[in-house]
């Protein structure tokens, strides 16, 4: 029981306390504060951007096939069309309130709104998981707005949430392929097999299709395909090491080179994922306050004669 | 009022004490809420997810595709070779744009797919769908391709389902309802 609360508190050190928001450095700190506030821009946009697509899809909805989420307890038939639109505009209000710091409620109205407008829009049959990363980066700035008052409090709690779930998000995939197939999953043959189905998806939708150098790969070689696969599945079984920052670099690092491969095999493309990882991922506070700091530093910024000579 | 707000935070972000701590107990809560709600919905309660997306592997699917073919006097004859089911040749795949005439493909594999009775009502949804026709000696061939893996080895055919001409839309014979077909 010790053991699992040492590993708890250890965790918890990890994911709050090891932070640039948390530097001893000024410079760093506001570094720290401009990143924060960029990363509540872009979730701020997207989110925005898929409350009013969802609601204007919704206009051509007019049946439930799938009831997702809240869809098990309302009518959410009702909520197509104009009803949707009342939806998105609950979203970007919400955001407009808690971005501009007049309310500390407003991502967390968001991000319930938001789920009322993904079942809705997605009651039709499909669940894409393309909207899942800016899903938890809603939902830690609301959670972290909603019960926090201290600014730097709800900094440290957003980032800390946001990797434990990103990072248990990945593995959770990970476990399911597991429960799913079992070891096998990792078979060259799948790949090919999936290749096929959204080559089939591709073709139809543009009129051609034909396979580039790494698809070729695969379908000429089984064994490319389960190279593939078992380099995949580990990638996305060592996602709770994002829970650690100085690892969590090299982990978005190969997560995103897994999304890539993704795209390159099953034309599957993930631009929120990437730019949320691309964003949050990297120590750009630190990198950008050590570049300055050098360019300070260095004998040619400060003495112009060492140019001249 | 609103650059106050934000003035105040930035002075709170400067001067504050670094050992502001966060409530971390609101993430064990919402992490126990996240297996409340996704084990109790089929794992799926977004932005809460088990992420099974590709995790049954080397499952039979099944998609719609469009391909134009020459025109034969004889398409509606059930024995014609316009109707056999087609090996699908992945290396160079060329299919009818369903983008180009603004059709959404899930839409088109699904009424393609899962429809189970073809009555011309159906068939004649098909032929609505498409804005254009195929030019004369040529048809444009309505195909359900079925994927599958049997002992290690990936198996892709397209069954001909509906053929458009320049000026019919004609059900494969194979498929008529079950009274209609002697």
């Amino acid at each position: 029981m010790n053991r699992m609360k040492q590993w708890v508190k250890d965790l918890e050190q990890s994911l709050f306390e090891d932070q640039p928001i948390c530097s001893e450095s000024k410079a760093v700190r506001s570094g720290a504060w401009v990143h924060f506030r960029l990363f509540e821009l872009f979730v701020a946009a997207w989110a925005i951007a898929y409350a009013w697509t969802w609601g204007f899809y919704t206009f051509k909805s007019s049946v439930v096939v799938l009831e997702l989420g809240l869809a098990n307890y309302i009518p959410v038939a009702s909520l197509f069309g104009l009803p949707s639109m009342i939806i998105a505009s609950v979203v970007t209000l919400g955001i407009a309130l808690s971005i501009t710091r007049l309310s500390r409620w407003g991502y967390l109205i968001a991000i319930l709104a938001l789920h009322l407008q993904y079942v809705v829009r997605f009651s039709q049959g499909e669940i894409p998981h393309s909207s899942n990363l800016l899903g938890f980066a809603l939902l830690a700035l609301g959670v972290g707005f909603a019960t926090h008052k201290d600014p730097v409090a709800q900094v440290r709690f957003t980032w800390g949430f946001l990797w434990f779930f990103v990072g248990l998000g990945y593995t959770s995939a990970a476990v399911s392929k597991l429960v799913g197939t079992g070891i096998t999953w990792i078979d060259g043959q799948h790949l090919v097999l999936w290749i096929h189905e959204k080559a089939i998806d591709y073709a139809s939708m543009t009129g051609a299709w034909s396979p580039n150098v790494l698809q070729s790969a695969i379908l000429n070689s089984a064994w490319v395909g389960t190279l593939s696969l078992f380099i995949g599945w580990v990638t996305e079984a060592i996602g709770v090491l994002m829970w650690f920052r100085r690892l969590r670099p090299w982990v978005i690092l190969v997560t995103i080179g897994m999304h890539f491969g993704i795209t390159w095999t099953m034309n599957i493309v993930f631009v929120a994922f990437v730019m949320q990882l691309i964003l949050t991922g990297f120590p750009w506070v630190e990198w950008l306050t050590t570049l300055q700091q050098k360019s300070r530093m260095s004998p040619s910024s400060s003495d112009g004669s060492t140019l001249k000579s | 009022m609103m650059a106050d707000n934000l003035k105040d935070t930035q002075d709170g972000i400067d001067s504050k004490p670094q050992d502001s701590r966060p409530r971390t107990k609101w993430m064990w809560r919402i992490f126990l809420l996240n297996l409340l709600l996704v084990g109790s919905h089929l794992g799926e309660f977004w932005p809460f997810s088990i992420f099974p997306m590709f995790s049954k592997a080397g499952q039979p699917w099944s998609r719609a595709m469009v391909v134009a073919v020459p025109l034969v006097d004889s398409y509606s004859d059930p024995s014609a070779m316009l109707w056999e089911p087609l090996d699908i040749n992945i290396h160079e795949l060329q299919a009818i744009s369903l983008d180009e005439r603004s059709i959404d493909k899930i839409d088109f594999s699904n009424y393609v797919g899962k429809t189970e009775r073809w009555t011309p009502e159906v068939v004649s949804g098909i032929a609505k769908m498409f804005p254009d026709r195929p030019e004369q000696g040529t048809a444009w061939l309505v195909l359900k391709v079925r994927g599958r893996m049997d002992e290690g080895t990936v198996s892709v055919q397209g069954e001909p389902m509906v053929a458009l001409t320049a000026d019919t839309v004609v059900l494969s014979p194979n498929l008529y309802p079950l009274e209609d077909n002697p």
